[in-house]
């Protein structure tokens, strides 16, 4: 027997050992791994086929036309989802929808759920709106809610209601219509 | 400009807690323990003998159970080969199943060829299971002449020659992974690795030490003034090595006044403030240095000195330990921010609690003593086991 | 009050929108959401799988801090399209305020998911802006680059993802990431972090935060697309990005940054 013999069995073992890591490397790795880069290719298509919850403004132009005139309102530029949202869907693609709104529906393909609700307090409006040092000087904030409302009242009514939300004077679609939006 | 506190918002949690505090600390040992026998095997340090094998299995021991602190840290500990299977080359971490597989292979050989001559003699007198377990774990191999145990001893040179870059690696590399993270300026600089190694190499030769006093005492290992003056000079070495990283990566990151030290110095002097320069530098480092200095400057007795130097490796222990803490938690008590910090208190019984800390570091002491049931701990087994129990009785009293 | 009716209402909008396109303000909406075969746009997304060149495009954004008012709607948008867990954000925004004491303040309560309640500070406001946060999907990416498993990785359109069935939660990426844009899913124990809506924009859509946006102070868009408003921005105007230091090369570009941004 070789003096060696020993050195020659543990050498055997360890050199199976690694072309059994190989082989248990190469079986296990997923089937899709390296299909792009060394990443698990199907990931890409998982990931991309989550379902989407916002929609843009175009989903809602295609059933609502909207009450006012895009180029003039202030509000033109803020889209429906900025402060409409629905977390369920609004409207789904269907066959059996009501004709009165088949006809109105682009190609009758949508029937309505649900009534978007809108939060009609003065909360969504100061999000924006409130006075903060931080925002651009130009956008309209209001300072002093009080005083801003007081001077809105006299200017309209007479008579004042510091508890009347924004909606009372301004459209929040239109709101350039009513006040300068600046006090 | 002078900022208030921020925190970005993300940063509300430690995600890096006690196991990943726990594992540098036991790969820290894992490394020292086998520092000290490639000092005997590859170098020749004959004072070294005698805790020579014993290095190997307390670094085998520790080694064993350094990846369980990491399993418990994953989010997904049961997709842990995913490391292997589709690791990423680019990734620190992505190295840790090679070079932590290649090194449990050295030392596993490295074991198998300083002990062999032990299973064969065991494996001749045993009979059933045992005789059976031995056999394979001699891979049907009992060829035992003077030329077999030469060539053993050259195995373990060469092996443990190969061993000695794979164990700096697998121990300097923790401090890689901390020290390559550009995001964090307490963690990010090259001296990390350096730190982590010399300061694993002082855990390892304190740990070592302490066993050896302890053993020796019982009489399972032969005792030797030498031997354990010889450890002692090894740790006062590297934690001198150690002091003068310590300083000159916190001299540098002063000098260097960057955005680095903004964050670094307030981190220090507030939230650090007494684990890093009161409990790692005072307690830890400043006793034992001073401890260890004179213990070769006074003249001691043996016994005194013995008594000194398990002191000193008492508080090593804990220097390296909190060395750990205030790197990897302290560099996550501020936010990316720079200017937001944050507080941490660890539980005891969380996933990654003080409990499962403590666990995972007594764990190698039992696995140590497992293996110790089948491996002798003494150097060779040229001596008869009569010797030993005579020897070891009344060396008992010298330290 | 009555509201005013205008004759072509939805044409004029849509109008609007492609005149914008063309550069005059830029709404990369149209250019990115794709027509079918009869030219109709696509709206049942659930039934449409993506784009037909969904892979061959090369994503940027673009922050303007200018116009940003701190409203939130971005960061409200993001949690509910991409259900990020509570406490932690995707997206967020920051408010600082820098006093004439040289004080620098900053805050984001809950990344701003509430938008900003008005908040006293020492001395008076000088200088104050938001600076909306999210991934910056960096080319030099310090996150793909430590995860070990490659679960995180750049796909094709310069968008970095996180692969959840891969990931094994070691936590890496998150100390990586020098934005703070990563975190730990306490639900599925992954990392995970801004996509930008990538199920979004491989449909055609820009993602959730831009879709929102009032002010348009996020844009998004394809810099392979001649004309798209991203290529126009980066092009022409001088843009920025966060911690530039660290050579991250991030894909999210800035204008009007301040040096006391962290």
């Amino acid at each position: 027997m070789s003096k060696y013999s020993h050195v020659m069995n543990v050498f055997i073992l360890v050199g199976l050992a690694f072309l059994g890591f190989q082989m248990f490397q190469a079986l296990l790795a997923p089937d899709s791994f390296g299909q792009y880069g060394r990443y698990r290719g199907d990931h890409l298509l998982e990931a991309s086929s989550l379902a989407t919850i916002h929609k843009g403004d175009d989903y809602c132009l295609d059933c609502h036309e909207p009450e006012w005139d895009m180029a003039d309102a202030k509000h033109a530029n803020v889209p429906c989802e900025s402060c409409h949202f629905l977390p369920k869907p609004h409207a789904i693609a269907t066959d059996k929808a009501d004709p009165a709104i088949k006809a109105k529906a682009d190609g009758g393909k949508y029937v309505k759920l649900e009534l978007m609700p809108i939060d009609k307090t003065e909360q969504p409006c100061l999000n924006c709106h409130i006075f903060l040092p931080s925002r651009p000087a130009k956008f309209p904030q209001i300072k002093d809610q009080a005083k801003h409302k007081k001077d809105g009242w006299k200017k309209t009514m007479g008579e004042v209601d510091t508890k009347a939300p924004c909606g009372r004077c301004h459209n929040s679609h239109f709101p350039k219509a009513f006040s300068k939006g600046v006090a | 400009m002078i900022y208030t506190e921020f925190s970005f918002p993300n940063d509300s949690h430690i995600i890096w807690s006690l196991m990943i505090v726990t594992y540098p600390y036991i790969s820290g040992i894992m490394a020292g323990a086998f520092g000290i026998s490639a000092l005997y095997f590859v170098f020749g340090i004959e004072s070294l003998k005698p805790v020579s094998r014993f290095s190997l299995l307390v670094s085998f021991s520790f080694l064993l159970c350094a990846t369980l602190p990491l399993l418990n840290h994953l989010g997904h500990p049961e997709r842990a080969l995913n490391v292997v299977i589709v690791p990423n080359h680019r990734s620190a971490i992505g190295g840790f199943g090679y070079i932590y597989s290649l090194f449990l292979v050295i030392l596993a050989m490295i074991i198998w060829f300083a002990y062999r001559e032990d299973m064969i003699r065991a494996a001749e007198a045993a009979s059933g299971l045992k005789k059976r377990i031995l056999t394979i774990l001699l891979l049907w191999n009992q060829n035992l002449n003077d030329d077999t145990r030469q060539v053993d001893r050259q195995m373990v040179f060469i092996l443990t020659a190969i061993g000695i870059p794979s164990m700096a690696v697998l121990s300097g590399y923790v401090g890689f992974l901390f020290g390559s993270l550009k995001s964090n300026p307490w963690w990010s600089t090259p001296l990390m690795p350096f730190v982590f190694f010399v300061s694993g190499i002082i855990s390892g030769l304190a740990l070592v030490l302490l066993l050896y006093l302890y053993l020796g005492w019982y009489g399972y290992l032969e005792k030797s003034y030498i031997c354990l003056r010889m450890l002692c000079s090894l740790l006062w070495f590297s934690t001198a090595m150690y002091i003068v990283l310590e300083g000159v990566e916190l001299l540098y990151f002063y000098y260097e006044s960057s955005d680095a030290w903004f964050v670094i110095s307030t981190l220090l002097f507030t939230k650090l403030k007494y684990s890093f320069f009161v409990l790692q530098l005072g307690i830890g480092l400043g006793v034992a240095f001073v401890l260890l200095s004179a213990m070769f400057t006074l003249k001691l007795e043996e016994t005194s000195f013995a008594k000194m130097g398990a002191v000193a490796a008492v508080y090593l222990l804990f220097e390296v330990w909190m060395m750990r803490w205030n790197i990897v938690v302290g560099g996550q008590l501020f936010s990316k921010s720079y200017v937001g910090f944050r507080e941490f208190h660890p539980q005891w019984l969380e996933k990654e609690g003080i409990l499962m800390a403590i666990i995972f570091t007594l764990l190698p002491f039992l696995v140590l003593f497992a293996v110790t049931r089948f491996l002798s701990v003494r150097p060779t087994t040229e001596e008869a086991p009569e010797q030993i129990t005579s020897s070891g009785s009344q060396a008992g009293e010298n330290i | 009050m009555k509201k005013r009716k205008a004759p072509k209402r939805s044409r004029s909008r849509r109008e609007f929108l492609k005149m914008a396109a063309s550069g005059m303000a830029g709404m990369l909406i149209v250019t990115l959401i794709p027509k079918s075969s009869s030219g109709q746009r696509i709206h049942n997304i659930e039934e449409m799988k993506h784009v037909p060149d969904w892979m061959d495009h090369y994503y940027a954004y673009v922050v303007d801090t200018t116009k940003c008012i701190g409203c939130g709607a971005c960061a409200r948008a993001c949690k509910r399209e991409n259900d990020t867990p509570d406490g932690y954000s995707r997206t967020w925004v920051e408010r600082y305020q820098i006093t004439d004491t040289g004080h620098v303040y900053i805050d984001s309560p809950d990344g701003g998911i509430n938008s900003f309640p008005p908040k006293d500070v020492e001395g008076n406001v000088i200088k104050g802006f938001f600076v909306p946060k999210l991934c910056n999907h960096c080319r030099n990416t310090p996150c793909t680059q430590v995860c070990p498993v490659n679960a995180s990785y750049e796909s094709p359109q310069g968008v970095v993802l996180v692969d959840k069935k891969v990931c094994i939660g070691c936590g890496y990426c998150v100390q990586a990431c020098p934005y703070d844009t990563r975190y730990i899913d306490p639900r599925t124990h992954t990392a995970d972090k801004c996509t930008w809506c990538y199920h979004r924009v491989t449909k055609g859509l820009a993602p959730a935060c831009v879709t929102v946006c009032p002010t348009k102070a996020r844009i998004f868009g394809d810099l392979k697309m001649k004309n798209s408003q991203v290529r126009e921005i980066i092009d022409n105007q001088r843009v920025m990005v966060l911690k530039p230091e660290l050579n991250t090369e991030p894909y999210c570009f800035y204008i009007g940054l301040d040096r006391a941004v962290r």
